[in-house]
């Protein structure tokens, strides 16, 4: 399933237009910590957190993260966004919690 | 006893966040120029281009103490500060191998490097040094409380890296010379979350461009620009908040 299917499946908002929406996506990880995303999440996946500041486009682009998903609809600034587009990460947003994204996220890729 | 000019936050060349233009050099030539006292670098688990800094600095008589900016394993950032080169170099050491074994990319988060007294660059960092030392917030204030150093929470009013946004509130017990804050006036909101009464607050440059430097001082009463007397200074500050003596 790529990050196009997966938003569109789970109707995340997309913030980051077509960026990266046609690959492939193998995994997903929940963390608010920058350092244990670093430690522990895998290429080619989405990350789940509610951190918004400018270094977690760093950690996606150092771990070959496909989408940062952002839960509660939490505001992300336009700055972020935009460097985001620039690093080709993709940002994406969702009104539930980290917990639901998860468990919708984890779901659609086993059964994929 | 003189008012020295503070500014213990000052990022270099070595942070990949900080400006290549953050040599020693220049560093100590603006901290001049900005009329400081005492300036202290202090770079991402890092203390080297401290030693240039001093090296530099006893020409211009600015007093220039030995700090790193240590993130612990809460994400949290403490400036622990130095009087001596060995020290500070032998708790470095400590904090390194706590580092995990990743690579920076330079090219998103920027270069590390360690720049001499003439701005030659001596080496590039590898490890990524915008990273967590695997210590807990404890265990590192503990350790280098016990080595002589410093401790000061680093901008606990900003939403990210500081103890107040990685644990909600400063715990009881934890033996901190100081709270740093961006700005004063967010003092009276903080308040609520600060269990531990009677630390003093401080206001440094957190600066990562040379235009930042002594952008934000603290000025204390001192004999000698040394770790003691600043330490000695903040307890005799005005009070955070007036212990309840009954």
């Amino acid at each position: 399933m790529n990050l196009g299917q997966l938003a569109h499946l789970l109707n995340f908002e997309i913030l980051t237009g077509d960026i990266n929406l046609e690959k492939a996506i193998k995994g997903g990880y929940v963390s608010d910590l920058l350092s244990d995303v670093i430690a522990n999440a895998e290429e080619d996946s989405v990350w789940i957190t509610v951190q918004r500041h400018i270094n977690i486009l760093g950690v996606a682009k150092l771990k070959d993260i496909v989408g940062i998903i952002i839960p509660r609809n939490l505001h992300v600034e336009n700055e972020i966004i935009e460097k985001a587009k620039t690093e080709r990460i993709a940002i994406l947003r969702d009104s539930r919690s980290s917990f639901e994204i998860a468990g919708l996220v984890y779901n659609s890729l086993t059964r994929d | 006893m003189k008012i020295f000019k503070c500014d213990l936050h000052i990022h270099s060349t070595l942070s990949p966040c900080a400006s290549l233009e953050m040599s020693p050099k220049n560093i100590v030539i603006n901290a001049q120029k900005a009329g400081l006292d005492i300036i202290a670098i202090t770079d991402h688990n890092m203390v080297e281009n401290g030693f240039y800094a001093h090296e530099l600095a006893k020409e211009t008589g600015t007093a220039v103490l030995f700090g790193m900016e240590l993130q612990t394993r809460e994400e949290i950032h403490l400036l622990i500060i130095f009087d001596n080169y060995e020290t500070a170099s032998s708790f470095h050491r400590r904090i390194y191998d706590l580092l995990p074994e990743v690579e920076n990319d330079p090219s998103y988060f920027g270069d590390q490097v360690v720049v001499d007294c003439d701005d030659n660059i001596v080496r590039f960092e590898k490890k990524l040094l915008l990273n967590s030392a695997q210590i807990s917030l404890n265990d590192a204030v503990f350790l280098a409380k016990q080595m002589g150093a410093l401790v000061i929470s680093s901008h606990i009013d900003s939403p990210n890296f500081s103890i107040i946004s990685q644990l909600g509130y400063v715990p009881e017990g934890l033996p901190l010379d100081a709270l740093e804050v961006r700005k004063r006036e967010n003092i009276p909101h903080l308040l609520p979350f600060i269990m531990n009464k009677g630390i003093p607050f401080v206001t440094f440059s957190d600066a990562h461009y040379i235009d930042d430097i002594g952008k934000r001082i603290t000025a204390l009463p001192l004999n000698e620009p040394n770790v003691e007397e600043i330490a000695k200074a903040l307890k005799a500050m005005e009070k955070t908040v007036p212990s309840n003596d009954g």
